[in-house]
């Protein structure tokens, strides 16, 4: 979970193109996988807060491609209100998608933030999007959030060594933390960033508000909520289970930092929702996975 | 052929051969459903497959105790994270004995000889407890069982004593005496720090190093157990957080850069802290992309080899004569015993041989150009045979039990399905199957299994490919294969009643 940088997201066999398209003066980079491989729809992936494709899709874009043709946005964080944040980054999703995979049905998975700016996508222009998998995301940032980014924004202020610590404490659930050495923890502790560009992102967090576009998402949807995700409680997953029409809802035993947890489950979920959007019924908690 | 003693079960529903794994879980699921026309033939005198036959000293299992465990029988009582053999062919025993599978199982019935009677559309199996007679043969006969030996001459000659890993001889006095081990796999590296202990001298014939990882093993403390048995969630949890982890390790055997390199790295940096001399270390650094050979947990074995009366032969065993063992580097060695740890067959399994289709056409025929099935579980010119733990099983990354789980689903929901349907006979034809092989044999030329650098059990070494070898997820192999699809299947026949 280190940097932005546009470094290929991947390796192994997959032989992506990396692309980038203007929208005023941000610079909006993406990774396409262009082997179809199969007539399954292409997965569009979003990346969440302080992240990018390569340090939150490291795993789950070369794994989804070996099936289906994949493209990942790397976000620009835009200057200006931190209200319109997520209809600007929003913009950038649809852009690439309208570029790369015009006049075609895609499955866009967002995750952390960039579940709000998938949904924002969808809910805005529901032409582009034929189904929507949103990982920890949240419907309107509460109390419980807005503590949290106040003491986010405090350290940052005060002490970055301990904001670095609170990140790890914050994104991992308590389960995984448990079971790491001293190294392994002081490791993922020093891959969080603290930059502007973070700051920014935490700002746009403040004020996520889907309470409009929630209800104007007209496609088949999925909903995956991290058990123990402290940074976007799965309640907040709940909310936008009632909040869009055609949703289904699942949950991973995670913190929030599922695509590090969990991402085998992920892939799972991902490529078993994209061959078949209507497999559970709107409304649908998915069953337990028990292997 | 042998008379027939009178048998309730001579004339089934359902005939499983082999009463390991695969077996005991389908006889366990067929009870639960309240089924009762099913015999389970298997050629020892007890349960347990592999865990059975394989009583070395040392030996464990390198999946889980937790995964490596029905998900509908969790354990609470493992005794520790990798739990000996002993512990896994007592958790099976006992899930026979309670599942009530105890009136099924017969012991001594080798299946010699297995076939489609093309009249009345049902199987017939051979065994020297006389015949028996089933809608639906399911061989459950796995593929690490049938010891394989290597072809070194005089290897017959040797004057000393001689066995197989899976065929320890117990009463034999090994402490004090001169050992050569042959072979550096699975069951090698467990045995080696266990007789280095009381050999006089133990000489380890390699023929390729193995990548080797921590083996992270620790106790399971009383308190946990305790735990595991108040809320069986915990157990659950465990499984579940074993799974996918495991299951995400399949990144690298897709060869993606930085999962390959973090799985060399736990690999080489576990034989640079556990071996400080450079030339031993050389000669313990395998020359494949990790994953291409299984990969091994141990932290014992390594200081094993560093024990002053070990010596790591870096070569392979190239003849023997009397007593003495010559390696393919020229050098000799007076040896009282020889453990010979070097695997099973895998490609070309002794079972086919003795299945007889459509036609009279033998299995192994079938299978001349390596092995396959449709779904893993259902062959071309063999109906109402299912396969369990067969080709395109064998996972490098997670436990085949849940590989094993899967099949049994299709397997009941195939069964469910000739209920509703008078009991029609199912058989896949050469298209779909030959289909299905194609797709695997695409996924496996994207792994390290065929890109690795090296020869090992999951090839077939007559044509190259991986037909063993499940080249994708685990998880993806419930959501491909575990679903029944009666569309797949010809479905023309019936099987006549039964007796």
């Amino acid at each position: 979970m280190s940097t932005a940088s546009t470094v290929p997201a991947t390796a192994g066999d997959v032989k992506e193109n990396h692309g980038s398209l203007h929208i005023g003066d941000l610079e909006v980079n993406f990774f396409d996988s262009v082997d179809e491989h199969s007539g399954l729809p292409p997965i569009v992936l979003v990346h969440g807060t302080g992240g990018s494709t390569r340090s939150h899709f490291g795993f789950l874009f070369p794994m989804l491609a070996a099936k289906q043709r994949v493209v990942a946005v790397d976000l620009a964080t835009p200057q200006g209100p931190p209200d319109e944040g997520q209809i600007r980054m929003a913009e950038q999703v649809q852009a690439v998608i309208e570029k790369v995979l015009p006049d075609r049905p895609v499955t866009l998975a967002g995750y952390s933030l960039g579940a709000v700016v998938a949904a924002t996508a969808a809910g805005t222009r529901p032409d582009l999007v034929g189904g929507l998998i949103l990982m920890a995301g949240w419907l309107k940032t509460d109390a419980q959030q807005k503590l949290r980014n106040d003491v986010w924004r405090a350290l940052r202020q005060s002490d970055v060594e301990a904001l670095r610590r609170y990140q790890a404490f914050c994104a991992f659930s308590a389960p995984l933390l448990a079971m790491l050495s001293d190294g392994e923890i002081e490791a993922l502790v020093s891959s969080f960033r603290t930059d502007d560009v973070m700051a920014a992102q935490m700002e746009i967090n403040r004020h996520v508000d889907l309470t409009d576009v929630a209800p104007k998402i007209a496609c088949p949807t999925l909903i995956v909520a991290g058990t123990d995700d402290l940074m976007t409680p799965f309640r907040q997953s709940k909310r936008l289970f009632g909040a869009i029409a055609d949703a289904r809802y699942t949950e991973v035993t995670s913190g929030h930092a599922m695509v590090v947890e969990r991402p085998a489950e992920l892939v799972h979920l991902i490529a078993a929702f994209n061959a078949n959007p209507n497999q559970y019924p709107a409304g649908a908690i998915l069953p337990a996975r028990r292997p | 052929m042998p008379t027939s003693t009178p048998d309730a079960l001579r004339d089934v529903s359902v005939i499983i051969v082999g009463a390991g794994f695969s077996g005991l879980g389908l006889g366990i699921q067929l009870r639960r459903r309240g089924e009762t026309s099913f015999v389970i033939l298997e050629r020892a005198d007890d349960v347990g497959g592999s865990w059975r036959d394989n009583t070395y000293p040392g030996v464990a299992c390198d999946v889980p105790s937790p995964l490596y465990s029905y998900s509908f029988r969790t354990n609470p009582d493992w005794s520790r994270m990798f739990s000996p053999g002993q512990e896994i062919w007592d958790y099976l025993r006992a899930a026979a004995r309670e599942e009530g599978l105890g009136p099924h199982l017969r012991f001594g019935a080798e299946m010699l000889e297995a076939r489609w009677n093309e009249n009345d559309h049902r199987w017939t199996v051979r065994t020297p407890q006389g015949e028996f007679y089933g809608d639906v043969l399911v061989a459950a006969t796995g593929h690490l069982t049938d010891i394989k030996l290597p072809e070194v001459p005089g290897l017959e000659t040797f004057t000393g004593e001689l066995f197989h890993s899976a065929r320890w001889n117990h009463d034999f006095p090994l402490a004090g005496k001169r050992i050569g081990v042959v072979g550096t796999g699975a069951s090698a590296i467990q045995i080696v720090p266990q007789l280095a202990e009381i050999a006089d001298q133990l000489v380890v014939f390699q023929r390729s190093a193995p990548y080797i990882q921590p083996r992270r093993d620790r106790v399971f403390s009383e308190a946990e157990k305790n735990l595991f048995r108040r809320d069986q969630r915990t157990v659950e949890e465990m499984r579940e957080m074993l799974f996918w982890y495991n299951d995400s390790r399949f990144a690298a055997r897709r060869l993606i850069d930085d999962y390959l390199a973090e799985a060399s790295w736990q690999a080489l940096s576990h034989l640079d802290k556990q071996v400080s001399d450079p030339e031993l270390r050389a000669k313990l650094t395998p020359d494949y992309t990790i994953g291409c050979k299984r990969i091994l947990l141990s932290d014992d074995y390594y200081p094993a080899i560093q024990r002053p009366n070990v010596h790591l032969e870096a070569a392979a065993l190239e003849r023997v004569e009397g007593s003495t063992a010559f390696s393919a580097a020229g050098e000799a060695f007076e040896l009282d015993v020889l453990v010979v740890a070097t695997g099973f067959e895998t490609y070309d399994l002794p079972s086919s041989y003795r299945i007889f289709g459509r036609g009279g056409n033998a299995l192994a025929d079938h299978w001349s150009n390596g092995m396959q099935a449709y779904k893993s579980i259902a062959t071309a010119g063999f109906p109402n045979l299912f396969l369990l733990n067969g080709p395109g099983t064998s996972l490098g990354h997670n436990s085949v039990i849940y590989m094993i789980e899967a099949q049994i689903d299709h397997l009941l929901a195939a069964l469910d399905w000739r209920s509703a349907h008078d009991g029609r006979v199912l058989e896949v034809s050469s298209e779909i199957e030959n289909a299905f092989a194609k797709r695997l044999d695409e996924g496996a030329a994207e792994t390290v299994i065929i890109r690795g650098g090296c020869s090992s059990w999951y090839l077939d070494p007559r044509n190259g490919r991986a037909t063993l070898s499940w080249p994708d997820f685990a998880h993806r192999f419930r959501d491909e294969c575990a679903p029944f699809d009666p569309a797949a299947y010809d479905h023309g026949e019936q099987s006549a009643a039964r007796a």
